[in-house]
């Protein structure tokens, strides 16, 4: 899909708008030296003073009138430009949401960012310049060619040959400048590189006593790309004397040829210096549009950066017709059965063939080493990846049949990172729930230990928090982000290696309160400590994808060697 | 961050222009020669250019007169050359030495700007070595970065293209106003006012677009605020359904985007037609006022064209003048944070004394205080010695100062009270960097640069032999891995996408410590994101690496330390329990806790 040109015809009339303003500053633009013509050659060589005024005021309502196209045309390149970054941002946001978490965290954050700010503030600014600069060139081309026929064909020849000898000096620069200009980028990437490592890495470089060798590799980068861009400058050097060149030799056949034609009688002195003007403006408006030029490959690589991300098809999606709910009668809260899934190119699953029950009110916990694959299986459930084979059903109802939204708010979630939103304590804890009571969330809060210090806080709920949460400390923010799920009406409760950032007691009491509070729900926590799960109804132990062990710890330690192995590197065992 | 961005409103407009031009040009003092041929350059140009209308003029006299008295039609060219080969000679000679002269000065100036600012950006990384660790704990990387690259490139820009406009746009100006004055005094002055309408407006106008920019600023600064919290948030979005929600705060951030935008172009680009309208009604004005002279026969009618010429010719540098001035405020305001970066307070000069005397690993702290800032005390009074060959481990709760300790011995931070000496000799009587060298390090965050596996792996140690990282690569039990990479020890290490695991990583940087042999060795145990396997051969490779030195070992997983020799607990900044293993479970204090709530059930 092309998104510039559907925006244009989108907005046709503005569009079409834009350019005829365009045209008629350009008109505005040219017509000023012909009345000059018309003074010199009826007024002044005539001696008609009469004459001089009237084309003076024809000049000033001109002038007048141009200015105002002009101002109008400012408006409406502007508007446009500015709607086209609006509408793409949109568009890039709704996206954006839409993205599976996968998709987004293949992009990245911070690419994610560039491109939903810089890059569009890009486009935004260069479609203004073009819009501006660019598109008045050829219209100025074509009405001051025409301008000069009228007064004599000879003249617009001349012009005519010029013209192209500026638009192949132009050609040729921006040819040459394109290569040097990407490989400056490179380079400008390359000191970004060694100053980012030079920062994040004191600590290491002091250690090592390398300080001086750091020097003398950043200052390799800053050699290299001054050298570049002094290149690329002396490149472009040659530009403005050229046309400086051109112009005087413009000037000095206009007035030779020119001078003929008037003695031959078949022009107007006054014509010579019109023509001069004529083509000397048209001249002026090729450089900048030239100049505007050299900025597309920029925003032509920004925008290629945002179609791709606008053509990328969700991963996941809502069933789109209204599907059958085959509802099976189950005591069950969540079944997996069967369930296989890999990240997409990867050649093998990260969990494979995994089946299991979580019942209401009872608690399962997932234990394994990094890349067991104990997170993703709290993803599945909630429906951030599809799965490639088997099936989830929460209530007996398959997953897919539901809509994100509907199954997202049944399911309770404490993500691993606690990410708080700026606003107040309350806007957080009711993103769970948006009509709970203030009683309901301090029974939340109660519930994840983190009572106690809100209550402390003067504004209490209202409490104001920064963006990310930063205002409150890591165990704090942990414990909100608990309450916030526990404000759900949920069905099933995920705790994905939630309580590793408190300290052991309050993990204790945590557990303690949503053991004797939370009692319908079923719970899932995933863990890295033995010490959390030991007192969970079941079990489930991970090791690379595979179900490897599912029972209760008495029955783990004795049956499932890897269940053993984590304990032992956790704990001595007690009889050591 | 973002809400900085909002609060400074405007960040291009300097503190102290003054003080920072005058700074500016005592740099660029060391490229006199070339300034000075580039001003000259331009100078000459200048003057050639403003002979161009003159000529023109000229040659418009010179064939009104002869289409006068002309009356032959049979020898048009010949009459035509006779009287326009002096005019057009001198245009052509005149654009000529113009455009020469102008490419002169081009090419010099071509290399001033960015000599200038490569000088600044080896100054800032020479400086950048020499800052306490304070700074780096008070700034953020991109805020240095930003010195380096955005803030140069504004200077390197008006450099090259702003001041040079600048600078020819005074010099025709001047000229044109010479010739003017000499062509025709009244007409000067009508030309004068309206230049002082159009310079007024042009001042009055740039405000306006500023308070747009500044506008314009504001509210890109709060869109991307919001936006950054989204995609941070994103999982959290998703899992509580609140998409819609954020969408639609978004979008109200970005409707104001728009219409900030929107403004902020529109005042960019209207500035030229309004400002040019102005200027035009002094060019009318003077058209017909000249044109009643020239029937008066007071001026001729090559000099009116001239004239108007050189109308145009001033009008176009007066606005864009106005232009160059905000980007050039821009560039000194950049310059301006560079020059406060290169004046921010350094460490304390290096001693005088060699650390050649280091070789058992003694070290002893006495009433050592320190706090990060002034107002805090962290630590208040801290004694310790610990002799060579010893096993010292820290425990204790996050932020209590565990790597304070450690800071403090790199001498990565000064004491405020008390010395910390390595066997025997004050580590402040010693060179940092040799002092430094002595003691090998490895740190909680894997560090590692864009480069080869083996130029990593050698960083401590540059001219070692190929055997000798390979070596140090087995002893860190990373040799395996290596190899399976597919150019081995030359695999170039990038940012991202290196195939390279977290522990991997770790494993290298313990390779790295252990090229350089150091006396003392300090580890910042951290294994926690890694996988239990890794975990195990990490901890292999550190206890090989410790053998036969004073180590100090940040431990987070108690059971890697129980056979350290010392085991510190560091609590409020303070050695609140030291002893063995045994030792401490017997005291049954902070240590006994910690050991015993590892195997609490709940």
């Amino acid at each position: 899909m092309n998104y510039l040109t559907d925006f244009l015809k989108r907005h046709k009339g503005k569009t079409v708008l834009t350019v005829l303003l365009m045209l008629g500053q350009v008109v505005g633009t040219l017509l000023i030296p012909a009345l000059v013509a018309t003074m010199v050659d009826r007024g002044i060589l005539l001696g008609d003073g009469n004459v001089i005024l009237g084309t003076g005021v024809q000049m000033l309502v001109v002038t007048v009138l141009a200015a105002g196209i002009s101002v109008w045309g400012s408006w409406a390149t502007s508007d446009l430009a500015a709607l086209f970054g609006r509408e793409m941002r949109s568009m890039l946001l709704k996206k954006s949401q839409e993205l599976s978490i996968q998709q987004f965290d293949t992009v990245g954050i911070s690419s994610m960012i560039t491109r939903t700010t810089s890059d569009i503030t890009n486009l935004q600014r260069t479609m203004g310049m073009v819009l501006q600069m660019v598109v008045p060139a050829p219209i100025i081309v074509m009405v001051s060619i025409l301008m000069t026929t009228m007064v004599s064909p000879v003249m617009a020849v001349i012009q005519l040959s010029f013209t192209a000898a500026l638009l192949s000096l132009a050609a040729v620069i921006l040819k040459k400048s394109h290569s040097l200009s990407s490989s400056i980028q490179t380079r400008l990437d390359r000191i970004n590189q060694v100053v980012r490592e030079s920062v994040t890495g004191v600590r290491v470089i002091r250690a090592f006593g390398n300080e001086s060798y750091e020097e003398k590799r950043s200052g390799r980068a800053y050699e290299s790309y001054a050298d570049n861009m002094i290149r690329l400058n002396r490149l472009f050097a040659v530009v403005n004397p050229v046309v400086w060149l051109l112009m005087g030799a413009l000037m000095a056949v206009i007035l030779g040829v020119g001078g003929t034609l008037v003695l031959g009688a078949s022009m107007a002195v006054g014509q010579i210096t019109a023509v001069t003007e004529y083509s000397t403006l048209t001249m002026a408006y090729l450089i900048m549009a030239a100049a505007v030029l050299t900025t597309l490959p920029k925003a032509g690589a920004c925008l290629r950066r945002l179609r791709e991300l606008l053509d990328t098809k969700p991963a996941v999606l809502d069933a789109s017709h209204c599907p059958r709910k085959d509802t099976f009668k189950t005591d069950a809260a969540v079944e997996f059965d069967q369930v296989t899934f890999s990240y997409h190119g990867a050649e093998e699953p990260v969990l494979c063939n995994l089946s299991f029950t979580l019942y209401p009110g009872q608690t399962t916990a997932v234990i394994g080493s990094t890349g067991s694959g104990k997170s993703t299986l709290a993803d599945l459930l909630l429906r951030l990846h599809d799965i490639q084979s088997g099936r989830i059903l929460l209530a007996g109802t398959d997953l897919c049949t539901l809509s994100q939204l509907e199954l997202r708010a049944r399911i309770g979630c404490v993500p691993q990172k606690a990410f708080l939103f700026s606003g107040t304590l309350a806007e957080n804890l009711r993103m769970g729930r948006k009509d709970a009571t203030d009683e309901e969330l301090w029974e939340a809060l109660r519930i994840a230990q983190a009572e106690d210090f809100v209550r402390r806080l003067s504004l209490g709920l209202k409490a104001p928090v920064a963006q990310g949460g930063t205002n409150f400390s890591g165990g704090q923010r942990q414990r909100l982000s608990i309450a916030r799920a526990l404000v759900k009406k949920a069905d099933v409760f995920i705790f994905d290696d939630s309580f590793s950032a408190l300290d052991v007691k309050t993990d204790a009491a945590l557990r303690r309160a949503l053991h004797q509070r939370v009692t319908k729900p079923a719970k899932l926590i995933i863990a890295q400590r033995v010490s959390t799960i030991m007192d969970a109804d079941q079990i489930l132990v991970l090791d690379k994808g595979q179900l490897v062990g599912k029972g209760t710890h008495q029955q783990l330690l004795e049956c499932c060697c890897v269940y053993r192995d984590i304990a032992d590197s956790q704990m001595q065992r007690k009889e050591a | 961050m973002a809400k900085k961005k909002r609060d400074m409103h405007n960040e291009d407009v300097p503190q102290n222009t003054k003080a920072t031009v005058k700074r500016l040009l005592g740099r660029l003092g060391r490229q006199k020669k070339k300034l000075f041929a580039a001003v000259t350059a331009t100078l000459l140009s200048c003057a050639a250019f403003t002979v161009l209308p003159l000529a023109v003029g000229m040659g418009i006299d010179s064939l009104v007169a002869v289409s006068r008295s002309y009356d032959d039609f049979s020898q048009i060219i010949q009459a035509a050359a006779q009287a326009l080969w002096v005019p057009v000679l001198l245009i052509g000679v005149s654009a000529l030495v113009s455009g020469l002269l102008s490419y002169v000065q081009q090419y010099i100036i071509a290399s001033v700007g960015e000599e200038l600012t490569l000088s600044l950006r080896n100054d800032i990384s020479a400086k950048l070595n020499r800052l306490p660790l304070r700074y780096f704990d008070a700034h953020k990387t991109g805020d240095v970065m930003s010195r380096v690259t955005n803030d140069l490139e504004k200077v390197s820009a008006v450099m090259q293209e702003g001041l040079p406009q600048l600078i020819s746009a005074v010099f025709t100006i001047l000229f044109a106003v010479g010739t003017m004055l000499f062509l025709s005094p009244l007409l000067f002055l009508v030309v004068l006012i309206s230049l002082i309408i159009s310079t007024a407006a042009t001042g009055y106008v740039s405000t306006l677009a500023q308070r747009a920019y500044g506008e314009n600023q504001a509210a890109m600064g709060a869109l991307t605020g919001k936006i950054e919290e989204i995609y941070a948030g994103n999982r959290v979005v998703k899992l509580f359904n609140q998409q819609q929600a954020m969408l639609s705060s978004a979008e109200e951030l970005n409707q104001r985007q728009f219409l900030a935008q929107r403004n902020a172009q529109f005042a960019d680009f209207a500035i030229y037609p309004t400002i040019r309208a102005l200027g035009q009604l002094g060019f009318i004005a003077t058209a017909v006022l000249g044109g009643g002279m020239a029937l008066g026969g007071s001026i001729t009618l090559g000099t009116i064209q001239a004239f108007l010429q050189y109308v145009n010719q001033i009008s176009e540098p007066v606005t864009e003048a106005a232009y160059v001035i905000t980007s050039l405020q821009a560039a000194i305001a950049g310059a301006e944070r560079v020059f406060t970066l290169l004046d921010e307070e350094e460490e304390r000069p290096n001693g005088e004394g060699s650390a050649n005397a280091i070789t058992q690993g003694h070290v002893t702290f006495e009433n050592v205080r320190f706090g990060y800032t002034p107002d805090r005390v962290l630590i208040k009074n801290l004694n310790l010695e610990v002799r060579p060959n010893e096993m010292v481990a820290i425990v204790g709760p996050t932020g209590g100062g565990k790597t304070t300790l450690v800071n403090l011995l790199m001498r990565f931070y000064e004491l405020d009270g008390g010395s910390i000496s390595i066997d025997g000799q004050d580590i402040t009587a010693m060179p940092r960097c040799e002092m430094r060298r002595r003691i090998g390090m490895v740190l909680q965050d894997a560090w590692l640069f864009e480069g080869t596996i083996s130029e990593n792996i050698a960083y401590g140690k540059q001219d070692a032999t190929r055997e000798e990282i390979v070596a140090a690569a087995k002893a860190a039990c990373c040799d395996h891995f290596i190899r399976t990479l597919p150019k081995g020890y030359d695999t170039i290490l990038t940012g991202e996408a290196a195939g390279v695991s977290q522990g991997q990583m770790q494993l290298l940087t313990i390779a790295r410590a252990m090229l350089t042999d150091p006396a003392i060795l300090i580890l910042d145990e951290a294994t926690s994101s890694v996988d239990t396997r890794t975990e195990m051969e990490i901890q292999k490779a550190m206890a090989r690496l410790m053998r036969g030195r004073t180590s100090f070992v940040i431990a987070h997983r108690l059971s890697t330390i129980q056979n350290a020799d010392l085991i510190l607990v560091v609590k409020d900044g303070d050695i609140v329990e030291r002893g063995s293993h045994a030792q401490l479970l017997q005291l049954g204090g902070f240590y006994a806790s910690l050991y015993h709530s590892q195997f609490e059930a709940a």
